[in-house]
């Protein structure tokens, strides 16, 4: 009964604050907002961060987190360290939430890049559990500590954590492995995971409207997080020109930081000077080559063909574990998740669910068990 | 609206005013180069640059892809210097035909596994070469300066490219130097051992020193076996990853495995960098901080800052993405972007750490921040 309430406590929170944050005009999301606007302004947009934080808050409601808890709970509390990528506005959310659902104290480094969204969030939700008594006297005597948001260096995080969840590359996973090794951290309490890219299987049939959503699948973000789509396997012949027009649109809905177009230019003259064959628009914030199926820089999307589903398929399976997302029309989605990797409509690779399983883990899942 | 996908006409002109001093294209041309290479001072960076300006000018004049690139690339294509030549992408071998001559003057044509550690089978890089004797004689003249005169015995244990025969750069380097230094009880092996056993007495009977060239992985194989003990003046020389298998272990790992397993000095372990897009190779006669041969300058570059078409080196002993200035390779192109992290020391010997993951391209890898 005592966690009961303690969860409660914490859900009606974090649900209260989400539904503020929701408001664009929220002062502590504002002010945030405007802080990475201001570090990122080569990178991030003011359109994706807030397609990004509209997206992440519409997702945290009480319903939906008492759902994805369903009752895990770990039987003893631990301090939880987890490295965020800062790839994405709030992607670091769902793992926060995760840790604390699980009945655990947080203690998160984020990003250098990404310093302002995720703490001004959780000293939202302190601040709410600080200002109502009732709840605060529900909580046990970690909850406000289990809300800590401050940035803390990697070696602190490792002084105090009893377990580590951490996204990166292999390169990073290899040296968290070595630094938990070195702080005593257990394999078994370690959930460290690679990078991954989504990719999208058209066959023709799509419609206008896929065809617009994939373009936020390519575009939100420059291609940085593991969901959007890198790559596209499509039919040998296929035309690309109605995607082309798609994506040429979806600009304008989602436009280019000024890093986009500056990055792409070596590899667009590279296109250009070997033959490539590739398409650009007008500005540079979109390049699209067609050749082997290769995740390439932000901004960069690969065309490759691949003829036959059942080939696309074993493609798929074999590079299963590089992956994580396929985004295909409806019609494809039987034959597609043959292949071992989850499938979800076009559109909806920017639009996780709260309870998605990042490389198929189910994060509270093991998370409720350490 | 974007172009359609359609491969560009690429210029191929050439320019009858390039300066051409050595007659490239001219018969004896490739052995005027390499004559001109092997006299090369070391470290005289001015007579570096003005072999690289005649370089420079010859990819201008006589490729078509180099030209284009540098076109594209660059605001102008006028000499200042060796630094500010724009550099290739390595993927342009994948491509395009990256040569400056015909296809009756190609003497062979060095190809790549054509796997990557991400997305596996992809096509080959095709490094189309105009003189095996241009080759050769600066290969060994590579080697000479690192681990001298020789002879020695040498043992080659190449599993993965032995197979491709003369398709594969390493192995044709190897076949020289087993040529050039080899004294009688050189050998190739693969699965059969014995020949090793062979070499081993040959090199305590004859007073020469054993030089266990090999795949990095190969070698740790037969090096965990136990089953050979080599001689103190022996040399293992690795020459980097084996494509049969994936597991993954740093340098310094490998090298004292590598010495525990063959019963001899760490300090006898080295290790040599070549690549099939380039002509030359770096060796480290101990450990992995490879020499350049006077001919060759390796950069660690700001890998943004490359995309967007600016060569930034990082501070010295930083780690950045790896250009390499082969003036061996005249003939395909000196002046190459390669996809793999490296550092270069301010002596200018360098590491090379591997592929640039593709999380890093893509934004993910900010876990491990200083």
């Amino acid at each position: 009964m005592h966690h009961a309430k303690s969860d409660d406590g914490r859900i009606d929170a974090l649900a209260a604050v989400a539904e503020a944050w929701a408001d664009p005009e929220h002062p502590p999301r504002a002010a945030a907002v405007e802080a990475t606007l201001a570090l990122r302004a080569d990178e991030w947009t003011f359109e994706a961060v807030t397609f990004a934080v509209n997206q992440t808050m519409s997702v945290v409601t009480a319903d939906a987190l008492r759902a994805w808890q369903g009752g895990r709970r770990a039987a003893t509390a631990r301090t939880v360290g987890v490295l965020h990528a800062g790839n994405i506005p709030m992607g670091e959310l769902q793992d926060v939430l995760a840790v604390l659902l699980a009945g655990h104290r947080y203690r998160g480094v984020v990003s250098s890049r990404a310093p302002h969204l995720l703490p001004a969030f959780l000293d939202d939700v302190r601040r709410r559990l600080a200002a109502d008594g009732s709840d605060a006297n529900a909580l046990d005597a970690n909850a406000l500590d289990a809300f800590d948001a401050r940035v803390v260096t990697f070696e602190a995080m490792l002084a105090a954590a009893d377990a580590v969840l951490a996204t990166g590359s292999d390169e990073t996973r290899e040296a968290v492995d070595a630094r938990c090794d070195a702080a005593g951290i257990p394999s078994e309490r370690r959930l460290i995971r690679g990078h991954r890219v989504s990719v999208a299987v058209l066959d023709g049939q799509e419609t206008d409207d896929e065809r617009e959503r994939l373009a936020e699948d390519v575009l939100l973000h420059e291609g940085a997080g593991c969901r959007n789509v890198a790559v596209v396997l499509a039919p040998t012949g296929l035309s690309p020109d109605p995607v082309l027009a798609a994506f040429a649109a979806g600009r304008a809905v989602y436009p280019a930081p000024p890093a986009t177009a500056r990055g792409l230019r070596m590899a667009a003259a590279l296109a250009r000077a070997a033959g490539q064959p590739h398409a650009a628009l007008d500005d540079g914030s979109l390049l699209v080559t067609r050749g082997d199926p290769e995740a390439q820089r932000p901004g960069h999307l690969r065309w490759a063909e691949i003829d036959g589903l059942d080939k696309v398929v074993v493609w798929l399976a074999v590079h299963r574990d590089g992956l994580q997302l396929v985004a295909a029309r409806a019609g494809l989605h039987a034959a597609v998740a043959a292949s071992g990797v989850p499938v979800v409509p076009l559109g909806e690779t920017q639009r996780p669910p709260l309870d998605w399983h990042p490389d198929s883990i189910d994060t509270l899942c093991w998370l409720a068990g350490l | 609206m974007p172009d359609p996908l359609i491969a560009p006409g690429v210029p191929v002109a050439p320019d009858p005013a390039a300066p051409d001093p050595l007659a490239l294209d001219a018969p004896g041309g490739p052995a005027r180069w390499t004559d001109a290479l092997l006299a090369l001072p070391a470290g005289d960076e001015s007579a570096f640059d003005a072999l690289a300006q005649v370089a420079f000018a010859h990819q201008l004049a006589r490729s078509p892809v180099y030209r284009a690139f540098a076109a594209e690339a660059s605001a102008h294509c006028a000499w200042t210097g060796w630094r500010q030549a724009p550099l290739l992408p390595i993927e342009a071998f994948r491509l395009a035909r990256v040569a400056t001559f015909d296809a009756a003057d190609e003497e062979a044509c060095f190809v790549s596994s054509g796997t990557t550690a991400q997305t596996g089978q992809v096509s080959p890089a095709r490094h189309l070469v105009r003189s095996l004797d241009l080759y050769r004689r600066l290969s060994a003249d590579g080697f000479r300066r690192v681990h001298g005169d020789g002879p020695f015995i040498v043992a080659c244990y190449l599993p993965g490219y032995a197979e491709r025969g003369a398709a594969s750069s390493l192995v044709a380097m190897a076949e020289h130097l087993v040529a050039t230094f080899g004294a009688p009880g050189s050998v190739f092996f693969l699965d059969d051992l014995s020949p090793l056993t062979a070499a081993i007495r040959a090199s305590e009977a004859q007073a020469v020193p054993l030089v266990l060239l090999g795949a990095a992985f190969g070698l740790l194989v037969i090096a965990e076996s136990g089953r050979f003990r080599l001689p103190a003046t022996a040399r293992v020389v690795e020459t980097g990853g084996m494509k049969t298998r994936r597991r993954e272990m740093p340098r310094e790992a490998l090298h004292a495995a590598l010495a525990a397993g063959f019963g001899v000095d760490a300090a006898q372990i080295g290790s040599e960098f070549g690549m099939a897009e380039m002509t030359s190779q770096g060796w480290a006669r101990s450990g992995g901080r490879y020499a350049a041969p006077p001919w060759m300058r390796a950069r660690a570059l700001d890998p943004a800052a490359l995309a967007a078409g600016q060569a930034v080196d990082v501070p010295p002993g930083a780690t950045g993405q790896l250009a390499i200035v082969d003036l061996a390779s005249v003939y395909a192109c000196p002046f190459l972007a390669t996809a793999d992290r490296a550092i270069v020391h301010p002596d200018g010997t360098f590491e090379v750490l591997g592929r640039m993951p593709e999380a890093a391209l893509r934004g993910c890898n900010f876990l491990l921040e200083p």
